[in-house]
């Protein structure tokens, strides 16, 4: 099965194309959701699909094309399908206001560590000598203009 | 939920935000995203801004949280195949990713044990009572899996839940600028502290700023959450171990 270039798509091909890619995405899902149903201990469902989808694509057997559609508007817009969760905080707010500030400090922290260790010591791992001075010659000179910035100012 | 259990909701009884939720998350969504984009404000979050304008909705009219979210279910509905469609930039840069194996687990193990130190650290500090320690401890991992791994270590998972959207929504906002004040330039780095420190919401912000970021982060998202999953029982015994030699 193939599908036609995009530019050349009517309306109703590439309704098709995006019901075709919600399809693909929901079977790994519910294909991912039986599999964490089986295992002995608990793993989402929803990333198993994601295994599953990717083991797919690298074995060749589905096409970049079939998938895209669909999975680059959820992808854009992922942050929007997070807010009803969110909100559902609101039936916790007396226990979180319990003990609100070793939570703040926690997941302020928490984000500011990792970010810092894990961040530093990835890029530390994969850039070689010339990145590394290319990237400190870059802080120096943004450094520089801020400074004479400020002197303008 | 599934579809049919959703068709068969909306016939019965509601109250009035239930008919409302789909409607006003949209709106809310559309209006933060580009007040976002004029604005250039990372406080402007198209995740705070809509979550903050109901919840105050919802306690203002006394409504009914929950069925808010029964309301909305289709969005959270759409959210498992989201996540399953973040394989995407995953292939795309599996070639990098592989040859990279050993410093990412290395990376991703770090940033559990640190997790953990920090929930430790914090509670003895402040002295607040033992269970906010299993509680805090898995914060930085996808929901599902950190309400696993705090009820099995003894903590509480509901309020666990809640503070991993927490971590989420804030790791989003202030991560990249964060990065920024850690000269954290490298496009793949980026990316992975992103997924270890802030999950699936961090994984979204990442995806908006580059491909080769969205497919670290979603990595670490994984990686992470695999070994926390393994590793959360282990640390808890050598922390308590290490807190009776002391």
């Amino acid at each position: 099965m193939s599908l036609p270039d995009e530019k050349s798509q009517s309306l109703l091909s590439r309704i098709f194309a995006f019901i075709l890619s919600f399809a693909i995405l929901y079977g790994c899902l519910s294909l991912g959701r039986y599999i964490s149903q089986l295992l002995p201990f608990v793993f989402p469902g929803s990333i198993i699909g994601m295994l599953i989808l990717f083991l797919l694509l690298e074995l060749k057997i589905l096409r970049m094309h079939w998938i895209t559609p669909c999975a680059d508007v959820l992808m854009r817009h992922m942050v929007f399908l997070f807010i009803p969760a969110a909100v559902g905080m609101v039936a916790y707010l007396n226990e979180v206001f319990d003990s609100v500030m070793v939570i703040i400090f926690n997941v302020l922290s928490g984000i500011a560590l990792i970010i810092l260790i894990v961040g530093r010591l990835f890029q530390h791992f994969t850039e070689n000598k010339e990145q590394r001075e290319q990237r400190h010659e870059l802080y120096k000179r943004a450094s520089n203009i801020r400074k004479l910035k400020r002197r303008g100012a | 939920m599934s579809f049919s259990q959703m068709l068969s909701d909306l016939f019965s009884n509601h109250t009035m935000i239930y008919y409302v939720a789909l409607p006003l998350t949209v709106v809310l969504y559309v209006a933060a995203r580009y007040l976002q984009e004029k604005s250039n404000l990372a406080l402007l979050n198209p995740l705070l801004i809509p979550m903050i304008a109901i919840i105050v909705l919802i306690i203002m009219t006394d409504a009914d949280a929950e069925d808010y979210q029964k309301g909305a279910s289709i969005i959270t509905w759409l959210l498992d195949p989201a996540i399953v469609a973040l394989a995407i930039p995953l292939y795309l840069k599996f070639r990098m990713i592989k040859a990279q194996a050993l410093p990412i687990l290395l990376c991703c193990t770090i940033s559990i044990i640190v997790s953990f130190l920090i929930s430790y650290i914090s509670c003895h500090l402040l002295s607040v009572n033992e269970q906010m320690i299993p509680t805090l401890g898995a914060r930085s991992i996808t929901t599902p899996l950190a309400m696993d791994v705090s009820s099995r270590t003894g903590g509480i998972a509901s309020v666990t839940a809640c503070i991993v959207v927490c971590v989420g929504i804030t790791g989003a906002m202030i991560g990249f600028p964060l990065m920024k004040l850690f000269h954290i330039r490298s496009a793949q780095a980026q990316g992975l502290a992103m997924g270890a420190a802030a999950h699936a919401v961090g994984t979204s912000a990442a995806n908006q700023e580059g491909q080769t970021q969205g497919a670290y982060s979603s990595l670490s998202l994984i990686v992470c959450g695999i070994l926390t999953s393994f590793l959360a029982t282990p640390l808890f015994i050598l922390f308590r171990y290490l807190d009776s030699l002391f």
